[in-house]
């Protein structure tokens, strides 16, 4: 993993209005935000640097949350927030790797509850 | 099919049509051949009758040629004798001297010159009057009898009187004396008086009376009638015409029993096949229903899989759009700060509000098609119901009584919650105006069961065959969604939901999922 911190969350969802809109928040929160469209776009960022969060989309193009998480050895803080479950196959893969699951629409609050939990817990 | 021997009435009616007819057409050609029998009988009693009267007659002829002689001669004894002496007859001669009557000349020794007559022989020159002949009372031993003529001597009153008496064998061949014409009768001949043994001059047989049936004929002898009796040795009418009526008869009663049994064999075909086809028709029509059923039924489960697919789709299409709104509002109400118009919160609260409500909307669709996957865990039952009655607020003027049994099965705490959370709530709100819920939970038999029940208005009965298809709804507000997911919710466990009005009036619901030991995740 580089070294370099990028940001403390990397949010991944190919939907604009959701990206940005949860970016708003977080940042409004305090915390530094990084941005990705796609998987293949967060797979190239996280190259070139390193986060604390990883909110993950899990239905995007090029690569999809599921593929992130297979190409990731070690991933950090990974909070799933899909308009779909995240059961099955999928779990069993790539279930470890996961901090938490959310369904969307997540309330802002529970984000950041959660958002704030995944950095105590890499803090702790 | 009834195997037993019962004839059908057609058969037996057609069977009984020719029996009576074959019956009565016996009869009729019966009486006819009788009828004929006897007119037969007659014809030739009255021939043999007058055959023998002619026969007969030749004697009372003689004996009033040898009164003429008599007269001729003056009634001279030696002439008499002469003249009776050339025809060789028995012929008597008698004069009345007062009372008595005398023999003046004989040619045989029974009566002698002189001698005085008695017995039959007074009695038949008595009847004797004119110069018609008659004849006298007949007399017979059994074996000869004997026949007595006498004719008067004219002119009347002469005094004078031919006696004749002939001895003949008692019974004799018929034929030989009346001819062979009537050799196939069997005749008695009676003298004067009654038909009497007494009186029988002569018959073709020793058994008499003849047996019936018998005809009578008189025979006319001078002025005297003797009676002829006579039957057939053998019928008249015979061969094919007598035996007619019982050929009939036989054929008659084994036309009805052929026709009957031909008939009973068609009937009871008719019968198996109309059997056949009932059978076939019956079964046929079970198919048809039963392929309507289940063409129904998978017409049904296609449309609830389509529509079930499209909320999927639906509720997955949402969950963005209302991410993005409700991150936006969150925003706005962030930045807009707390000195918010009252107006604005009035719409912003309303907005956050309703994409809640719009949020739950989207969960409600995607469970329906695609339950979750079942987290098991070992679930203490009063606790599972402790648990929802606390998440479940009652409404005012809603009693809750609870009823349940320590025990404890295995499944999803998740979603059985939601499960009795939802008919719990349906519960509530089927009594807007108050009421008692009934929640009940026992394990037995290795299932345990949960009741809920109400004492609202109930469901009708045409809403309750539909009450659990998605978006069917009996409330004013509803999605129509929540009773289909508990069902699918159910049956993922392996278990059965039923709704039924129940005598109070209300519904109750029942659930019973089976209590699986295996845990598994």
């Amino acid at each position: 993993m580089n070294s370099v911190l990028l940001a403390d969350v990397l949010v991944v969802d190919d939907e604009e209005p959701i990206r940005t809109s949860v970016a708003q928040i977080l940042r409004s929160a305090g915390y530094s935000v990084a941005e990705a469209a796609d998987g293949q776009d967060a797979l190239d960022m996280l190259e070139s640097g390193s986060v604390s969060v990883l909110l993950l989309d899990i239905r995007m193009p090029r690569r999809t949350g599921i593929e992130v998480l297979q190409a990731l050895d070690s991933p950090p803080n990974v909070i799933l927030m899909s308009a779909y479950r995240f059961e099955g196959e999928d779990k069993r893969s790539v279930g470890h790797k996961v901090f938490s699951h959310l369904m969307k629409p997540v309330a802002p609050r529970q984000l950041l509850d959660e958002v704030r939990a995944a950095i105590d817990r890499e803090d702790a | 099919m009834n195997r037993r021997w019962i004839p059908s009435p057609v058969s037996l009616l057609i069977g009984a049509i020719i029996v009576l007819l074959s019956v009565g057409g016996y009869f009729l050609l019966q009486h006819n051949v009788d009828q004929q029998e006897t007119s037969l009988l007659v014809s030739n009693t009255t021939d043999a009758g007058e055959t023998a009267s002619y026969a007969l007659d030749g004697v009372i002829t003689g004996l009033t040629s040898t009164a003429d002689v008599v007269q001729l001669t003056n009634a001279s004894p030696t002439q008499f004798l002469d003249y009776v002496g050339l025809s060789k007859s028995s012929e008597v001669l008698i004069r009345k001297v007062g009372d008595h009557y005398v023999v003046v000349a004989s040619p045989i020794p029974a009566f002698q010159p002189g001698e005085t007559l008695t017995g039959p022989a007074l009695a038949t020159v008595q009847l004797a009057r004119g110069k018609e002949g008659v004849s006298g009372p007949v007399t017979t031993n059994g074996k000869l009898s004997n026949a007595r003529f006498a004719v008067q001597v004219p002119p009347a009153p002469s005094g004078l009187y031919v006696y004749q008496q002939l001895a003949i064998p008692t019974h004799i061949n018929l034929a030989s004396v009346i001819g062979q014409a009537f050799s196939n009768l069997d005749a008695a001949l009676y003298g004067p008086g009654p038909v009497r043994s007494a009186n029988l001059l002569l018959s073709s047989t020793m058994k008499l009376p003849l047996a019936s049936p018998t005809a009578s004929t008189k025979v006319r002898i001078g002025g005297s009638n003797w009676t002829l009796v006579a039957n057939a040795r053998t019928p008249f009418v015979s061969g094919l015409a007598s035996s007619g009526p019982l050929i009939l008869l036989v054929m008659g009663l084994f036309i009805a029993l052929i026709v009957g049994l031909t008939v009973e064999t068609v009937q009871r075909r008719h019968r198996y096949a109309q059997a056949l086809v009932d059978e076939r028709t019956a079964d046929l029509n079970a198919s048809l229903r039963e392929l309507k059923e289940t063409q129904d039924a998978l017409v049904r489960q296609e449309r609830l899989s389509a529509v079930g697919e499209m909320a999927s789709v639906i509720g997955h299409e949402l969950r963005n759009p209302l991410a993005a709104v409700t991150n936006a509002l969150f925003i706005v109400r962030g930045d807009l700060g707390e000195d918010l118009s009252q107006n604005a919160e009035k719409y912003l609260s309303m907005a956050e509000r309703e994409t809640s409500k719009a949020a739950v909307l989207a969960d409600d669709l995607t469970a329906f098609v695609r339950p979750r996957e079942l987290v098991n865990s070992e679930i203490d039952v009063p606790d599972l119901v402790d648990e929802v009655l606390s998440a479940t607020p009652q409404p005012e003027h809603v009693q809750v009584d609870v009823e349940v049994a320590p025990c404890s099965l295995v499944g999803d705490r998740g979603q059985l919650a939601e499960v009795l959370t939802n008919l719990v709530t349906n519960a509530y709100q089927a009594m807007p105006d108050g009421g008692t819920v009934r929640l009940g939970a026992f394990c037995s038999n290795g299932s345990a069961t949960f009741t809920v029940e109400d004492t609202g208005d109930g469901i009708q009965d045409d809403e309750m065959q539909r009450i659990f298809e998605p978006f069917f709804t009996t409330k004013n507000s509803g999605t129509g969604l929540g009773l289909a997911i508990v069902q699918r919710l159910v049956q993922a466990h392996g278990g059965q939901i039923s709704l039924e009005n129940a005598a109070t009036g209300g519904v109750r619901a029942t659930v019973v999922l089976p209590v699986k030991k295996k845990v598994t995740t």
